[in-house]
This record gives C-alpha cells, structure tokens and sequence, in this order.
C-alpha cells in the first residue's frame, strides 16, 4: 500500500470510530453543548431579570413574553433555568476536577508504590466508598454551614475513592506492563514514566470516567441543593427551584418543579451517555 | 567497565528463585543463559538491571565495575542504568509504550538521560536507526509501534541502546517474540553491533545453537542454579552435566533420523520448589542416592565449571 493509501484507510478509520458515537452518542453532545452555552451565557440569554418578584403573578402559567409563566413568586420560569444553569454546572465542575485529581494521584500512588502503600491506599478507598455522600454533607454542613462549597467537599470525599478503586485496577495493569520496565532500565525516574507515560496512556479512562461523574454529580448537588444543603436560595439554581416549586406542585402548580427537574434529568443522562460512548469508542470500558 | 560478579539467591518472600547463581562477564565479552521456562535465566538479568519483582530481596552481590548495585543511590542506579547497562526485551511491542511515536520513543531517551538538545537527539535518532537496517529513518520516526512490525521494532530497541553505547547489554530472549525468518537476521545485528562496539552481553535463551553461535561461554541454568558453564566451543562436544547433555539431546536433527524429540522425562522443577540435594535429580538417568539428599557442589572440570556429583565420573563415551 502507498503512504496515500494507508493515510486514507486510517482516516476512514478514524471516521467509523468516531461513528460509535451513535445517533444517542450525537445527541447526548448536542444537548451537552447547549447546557454549556447556557451556562455560559444564561444572564445574556434570559428575556427577564430572573430574581424581579411580583407576587401578582405567582404562579400565573404561560403568557406572551414568558414561554413557561412564572414561579411561586412571580419570577419569570425561563430566566430563572437559564440563568440557573450556571450555579447548577459550576459545582458539579468543581467537584468533578477536584476528585478527578485527588482520585487519579491517589490511584497512580497506589498502582505505583503497590506493597503496603497500596494496600492502605485500598483500604481507605472502601473505607470512604462505603460512606455514603448524601450523610458525610449533612454532616459537613452541620458542622460548617450549609453551601455549595460545602457540599462540594463532601461530596468530593465520597467521588474520590470511587474513583480511585476504579482508576487504580486499570493502573495496576498499566504499570505492570512491559514498557514501564524498559524506562526504569533505561534510567527514567519514576515521576517521568507515570507522568509523561503512563497518566497519558490512562487519559481516556480518566476522561471517559468524569464525564460521567459529571452526570453523577448534578444529580447529586442538585439533590443537596434540594434539601437546602448546597446552593442557598435565592440564587437561581436547578435543585434550589425544584424545592422551591414543591409548595405549588401540591396546589396543581408544577410547571417549576418539572422544568428544573427536566433539566437536571436531561443533563445527567447526556453525560452519562457520551462518558459511556467514550468509553466504549476507547475501548476503556 | 570491566567486570561483573554476581551472586544472587533471590527471595521473593514465597521462596527462592535463584540458588546461589554465580556470573562474571568481562569487558567485552558474551555470554550466554540458557535453560527451560522457568529456570531463572530472565531473573538473574532482571537482577543485574535492578529490576526486581515488587518485594523481592536479594541477598549476595552484583557488582558492576566494583560498584554493588543494591547499595546504589537512586541518582547512581539512574545513571548506570541510563548510561552503563541496556537491556534489550522479549518483545518489543510490549516494551515500547505503544501510543508515543517511534521518534518521540527515541528522543526523549535522549533528552532525558544524555542532556542532548532535541535537535541533535532527533539527527542522532535517525544516524542510529540506519545503523539497524533501517530504511528510510525520517518516516519511521513519525510512525506509532503499531504500525512496525515487530523485527523492525526490535530493531529500534536495539538503536535506542545505541544512542548511548553500554558497556553491557542484556538480552533477555530478544528473537523469541519475533517472525522466524527476522531472528536471525535480527540476532546478526545484536552480534555484529556488540563486537563493534566492545559491549560486553549477557544473552539469555532457549536456543542452545543461537547461544553458541553468538557467545563465548554457555551458563546452563536450571531450578534457578547454573549447572554447567563450558565455553561455547565445547558445548556440543564436551559438555557434561546430564542436564546440558539432555537439552542437546532434546533439540530436532535436521537429518530427521528421529521421528519424535527426545523430551526429558518428568516436570522441569522451577527454582521456587524446595529440593534437597540436586534439583534434577529426578529427572537424571545417572542419579544416584547422593544426588537425593546432598546439594551437588559445584565441581571444575576442564571445560568449566559443572554442579553434579557424579562429575568425575565416565558417565559419556565420549568424554
């Protein structure tokens, strides 16, 4: 085969590759990219000020100018989710890139050092995996007061061993193989094989697995911000108005409630989907 | 360099893998392992790179230039494995991280270990993959492994060891993963390149003609302990422990007088089991009941050095 050939083969490749992606795969991406833009740019977005109260039209439904009506306080539904997206993504973010590190360097640590170090390093996995997050945030926000940051450290203690057990059998393959003894004979410090060779090789795990610890994760913050655990109303936020809406669902008012949960439902599974297409496109499953 | 002495009873916390194993390889020299699966040949040169199992200890010594390599530094074992000693593996396609680049393989060895700038790393890179055989050097920079086949990646292990000339090099197996037709071709290149470069080589294998062929003494390992060591030259026609005797004996005539390989009866014993007196014991013809219960000493013979009780003994027409 010419260079040509071989290039144009591998570029079909690539494409069916990426086909794996499936039409759920596209769509769990699309939706993805909108929440993203919205949180971007919700304020932009919104056609009213989303924390503008007027009780005359609490729970009013759907009128010209308010697509989905107002709330049990008279705010306009649409720039409330859209303006909420933001404080129900940028949690989740922090949570997802804290445990993400912590749970990486902790199972590199492990798979590395093996022996004891990893032994206890497991152990504390289970430990902590066995705690649940729900209960360790309550107990964090007693203790230092309900709010996002506090809910999520707490739920950062509870992502991180899962994490870290999942990430540390795949590491222990890595490093047992072949070409981590050749560096080591060829002179390369530890540091550099796990960083520069070993961390890369696990990149599309890694990736794949907080992706869907994204999904994972508004769920559960937006549930804490639900039981008043996380954000703290009145910030516009997901879980905040699905709370807020529970008083009108009882009276037959459940447009609230059903459009933040709708939200976080549809957020939560995009990013479970695509993580899970991912995984199974690199084969990293 | 000039001298490696090596003893190293290996004790892995389950057991013993290696019993007392002496090596010494002058400057410049080859020399050859050989045994079945299992009889320590891999372990005792992983040793001699400090690349042990985890939680492995060693007791006994291996020196390199009259430095001990247990007691090495970190910093000090880096360099001596950076610069002093290359191993060269089994198979290359699990010895090179397989989502970096051949070039990016090659370069960073350079940069890392040498100090070189990437420029003259790359230059370097492609002078040395030409000396392999190579051809077309600037393409194959930019290729993953995946896309060599595993002759032409051997041959790129072999020039990564090139960029910095060792004074030893470790062969562990390093034909067998390869196409039957590339081995020889292959173990020419490690041949020629070792002479030429006064590497001494430490070549482990299953291959008793290829041992012979390319090094000036033959350790014959078995259990994890060296029975025999004859020089190269005398393997086929003097060599005397029955242990070499019934590896020779194993091997297929290309006159095909026989229908089937004369196999050595029983199991090979690994050197984790414990044995009293000689390990192949079982399995000898000549064995005697002192063979059952005392460890045979290592006794010299003209030709070397061989572990058998009945070493004085006529037990071969011809020797």
């Amino acid at each position: 085969m010419s260079v040509a050939q071989v290039a144009s083969v591998v570029r079909t490749r690539r494409r069916s590759r990426l086909s794996h992606l499936g039409v759920i795969g596209w769509l769990a991406l699309a939706v993805i990219v909108v929440f993203v833009f919205v949180a971007a740019f919700g304020e932009a977005l919104a056609p009213d000020d989303p924390n503008a109260i007027d009780i005359a039209y609490a729970n009013v439904g759907p009128i010209p100018g308010h697509p989905l009506g107002f709330d049990d306080l008279g705010r306009d539904l649409l720039s409330r989710l859209l303006v909420g997206a933001r404080s129900s993504f940028v949690g989740p973010l922090a949570l997802v890139a804290l445990s993400t590190v912590a749970g990486t360097t902790l199972a590199l640590i492990a798979a590395w050092r093996r022996g004891w170090t990893d032994a206890t390093l497991s152990a504390g996995f289970d430990i902590a995996f066995a705690f649940p997050g729900i209960l360790l945030a309550i107990l964090l926000a007693t203790l230092f007061g309900a709010g996002l940051a506090v809910a999520v450290i707490a739920l950062t203690l509870a992502y991180t061993p899962s994490l870290g057990r999942l990430l540390r059998a795949t590491a222990l393959r890595e490093t047992g193989m072949e070409y981590v003894k050749a560096f080591r004979v060829m002179g390369y410090s530890d540091v550099r094989i796990v960083v520069r060779h070993v961390l890369p090789n696990l990149m599309p795990f890694i990736i794949a697995q907080a992706i869907i610890m994204f999904g994972y994760a508004t769920l559960d913050l937006g549930g804490l911000s639900f039981l008043g655990l996380g954000v703290q109303p009145p910030t516009a936020d997901w879980g905040v108005m699905v709370a807020a809406g529970a008083p009108a669902l009882l009276q037959g008012y459940p447009t609230q409630t059903l459009a933040a949960g709708t939200c976080l439902v549809l957020a939560a599974v995009a990013f479970g989907v695509l993580g899970d297409r991912l995984a199974r496109m690199w084969g990293v499953e | 360099m000039e001298d490696l002495t090596l003893d190293v009873p290996v004790d892995s916390g389950h057991g013993r893998i290696l019993h007392g194993v002496d090596l010494t390889v002058e400057a410049g020299s080859a020399i050859g392992i050989v045994g079945e699966s299992g009889s320590g040949k891999s372990m005792t040169v992983r040793t001699v790179a400090a690349l042990l199992p985890p939680g492995a200890s060693t007791s006994g010594r291996v020196s390199f230039d009259g430095d001990q390599v247990a007691d090495m530094s970190s910093d000090r074992l880096r360099r001596y494995r950076s610069s002093q000693v290359a191993m060269i593996f089994q198979d290359p396609r699990a010895a090179i991280n397989p989502v970096r680049k051949v070039g990016n393989f090659l370069v960073e060895n350079a940069v890392t270990n040498l100090g070189w700038s990437r420029a003259r790393a790359r230059e370097k890179a492609i002078d040395v993959l030409r000396e392999v055989g190579i051809a077309d050097p600037e393409r194959r920079l930019n290729a993953f492994p995946s896309e060599l086949s595993g002759g032409l990646l051997q041959r790129v292990m072999i020039a990564s060891t090139l960029l910095y000339e060792p004074e030893l090099l470790l062969a562990d197996e390093p034909t067998t993963a390869l196409d039957v037709t590339t081995q020889s071709a292959v173990m020419a290149l490690i041949d020629r390149l070792r002479r030429e470069r006064g590497m001494a080589m430490v070549f482990v294998t299953h291959d008793l003609e290829l041992a012979a062929a390319v090094c000036d003494t033959i350790h014959v390992m078995y259990a994890g302990r060296i029975v025999e060591k004859i020089p190269a030259s005398e393997l086929h026609e003097r060599s005397r422990h029955p242990y070499t005797r019934a590896l020779l004996d194993a091997r297929p005539r290309l006159d095909g007088r026989e229908s089937r390989l004369r196999a050595i009866p029983g199991q090979p014993l690994s050197g984790l089991e414990d044995v009293t007196g000689c390990a192949f014991a079982a399995r000898c013809p000549f064995a005697v009941d002192i063979c059952r219960t005392d460890e045979p000493p290592v006794v010299a013979v003209e030709t070397g050095e061989i572990r058998c009780h009945r070493a004085h003994d006529r037990l071969w027409g011809d020797s």
